[in-house]
């Protein structure tokens, strides 16, 4: 046995250890790497435009049972914990406002507060993380699994396009489910806040409500439920395109669901920003 | 003359810098059964998904019923898809589906039949694969490895192709389940009427079931004929792929 080793150690010799890389060169990596991203995602949009306008023709061919089974997934399974989530942080951030008001007096603005905080930047951006984590996460490992098992390439070979088949159904239902689970997580946290100025700060429910009948303007609940939509366009592109170029091995596709997080985390914070100084440009 | 069924002209491929395949070519007759063998990262798996229309080759020609696969328009590969049927390595069923539902996709998509009878059909040629009635309302999950297969192949054949591509048919099988879908392979080509086209390792699926055996060497067509014409073709991959063969045999008897 130790001269089979021998004997093909011989021939092979120890390859040269790799070169440990330098921080030039895992910058360089790093920007070819983001520049693969945005070129592969606006390569995916394109594609996809292309498969909308041919579903568009043929209204016979969409997947009813699939978006139905999608809406299910993304939107009734993240009830519970979006609700639960945007409650315990109506209450710390009630809590929080509410110290520091009650130093002066302004006990009732604790309310207008919340309801701005809550409403516009709060649940929108809470919300998208969570479904970007949740179902993102659960997209990518899925269409990746289904590449490495050929269920992909089985679907093309009977004639459908994966497309029209996985990606659209899924797009359209965050579509849907994101803004509706955004209106959950608003209410959810202005009961958690209600509760906690009730019991800190002697704020009593009929006087809340009345407060937010003054204070809350449509503009404030339209501009956080307007940006829900957007956050959905970006995870739903960005987690089927990282699922659909798995490779074919189990690691890949670990590498992509993270990736996938990733990238819609950083999606959904610089659309935040930007959404931040488009609506103070804009006076809204 | 029998009519030409795949017919592959100057295929050359080159995935990652790596030439693939180099002006390749090769046909098969209407009727046969035919095996694609050749080392590891010869091809072949490349070449079967060239054929089925799901990787396109940098140059040649491939056309399969007489018709080029890859300068069809959507339409005319829509009408060619429903003449062959693949089977893939490891049966790729779709895990959000019942076996029967499965087995009917093919017929839900490509045909204007009503649902029920489409499940019909679909429990009709589960049975036509060896697969009991109980089975067609599992998951695909609930299923052991051979029988995936049987239901992959049940899929295959829901439109009745003429044609039928097998990816390593009896990978992962253990071997009396292996030979028993090589023979069921072989009945149903013979009853069917089908053209088989298979890519595999499995020496014994060569000795029992296939008319021709195609080598695959190199990025060309090494050698094509039956295994005892092949084993006069001076090649050493090829002489050892079946001293393997051999000496398993000398090993039988000896025992």
């Amino acid at each position: 046995m130790l001269h089979l080793v021998a004997r093909h150690g011989a021939l092979a010799g120890a390859p040269p250890a790799p070169q440990p890389a330098g921080v030039l060169a895992l910058i360089g990596r790093g920007s070819l790497a983001i520049g693969g991203h945005v070129v592969g995602l606006l390569d995916f949009i394109g594609r996809l435009f292309f498969e909308l306008a041919a579903l568009l023709r043929k209204s016979e061919r969409w997947r009813w049972r699939e978006f139905g089974a999608q809406v299910n997934a993304i939107f009734v399974g993240a009830i519970p914990i979006v609700a639960g989530m945007l409650f315990l942080l109506g209450v710390v951030f009630a809590y929080l406002l509410g110290s520091q008001a009650q130093q002066y007096g302004a006990n009732i603005f604790v309310v207008d507060g919340l309801l701005l905080a809550i409403l516009r930047e709060i649940s929108p951006v809470i919300v998208a993380v969570l479904v970007a984590g949740r179902t993102g996460a659960a997209i990518t490992a899925q269409l990746g699994t289904m590449k490495v098992t050929e269920e992909i390439d089985a679907i093309s070979t009977l004639g459908l396009s994966p497309l029209a088949v996985l990606v659209i159904p899924r797009m359209l239902a965050l579509l849907l489910a994101l803004p509706l689970l955004v209106f959950i997580g608003d209410v959810a946290g202005i009961v958690g806040g209600m509760l906690v100025t009730r019991q800190q700060l002697d704020i009593s429910v009929y006087m809340f409500v009345d407060r937010v009948a003054d204070v809350l303007l449509l503009k404030t609940l339209l501009v956080g439920l307007g940006k829900a939509p957007v956050f959905a366009i970006f995870i739903a592109l960005i987690a089927c395109r990282m699922g659909l170029s798995v490779t074919r091995d189990a690691r890949s596709v670990g590498e992509h669901t993270t990736s996938t997080v990733v990238q819609s985390l950083v999606a959904i914070i610089i659309l935040n920003a930007i959404f931040a100084v488009m609506f103070v440009r804009l006076d809204i | 003359m029998r009519e030409t069924i795949i017919d592959i002209r100057d295929v050359s491929t080159t995935l990652g810098g790596h030439h693939i395949h180099r002006g390749l070519n090769l046909s098969v007759a209407r009727g046969e059964v035919v095996a694609l063998i050749g080392g590891s990262g010869t091809g072949k798996s490349v070449l079967l998904r060239e054929i089925i229309g799901l990787l396109k080759p940098q140059a040649g020609r491939i056309e399969l019923f007489g018709q080029s696969v890859w300068d069809s328009t959507p339409e005319q590969m829509n009408a060619l898809r429903r003449r062959f049927g693949v089977l893939f390595q490891d049966g790729a069923l779709f895990s959000s589906l019942s076996v029967e539902d499965n087995v009917a996709t093919p017929l839900f998509e490509h045909t204007a039949l009503p649902h029920a009878t489409g499940r019909q059909l679909a429990r009709l040629k589960l049975a036509l694969a060896g697969l009991p009635p109980e089975v067609a309302g599992k998951r695909p999950s609930e299923l052991s490895g051979g029988m995936r297969k049987r239901v992959a192949l049940a899929r295959a054949l829901a439109l009745d192709p003429e044609l039928l591509f097998l990816d390593e048919p009896t990978s992962g099988l253990d071997p009396i389940s292996a030979r028993a879908f090589d023979t069921l392979i072989r009945l149903l080509a013979d009853s069917l009427g089908l053209t088989v086209f298979l890519v595999t390792h499995d020496l014994d699926t060569l000795f029992s079931i296939i008319d021709r055996v195609i080598v695959l060497s190199d990025g060309r067509v090494l050698g094509s004929g039956t295994v005892a014409e092949l084993k006069t073709i001076d090649d050493p991959w090829l002489k050892d792929y079946f001293a393997a063969r051999a000496r398993e045999e000398e090993l039988m008897h000896g025992n």
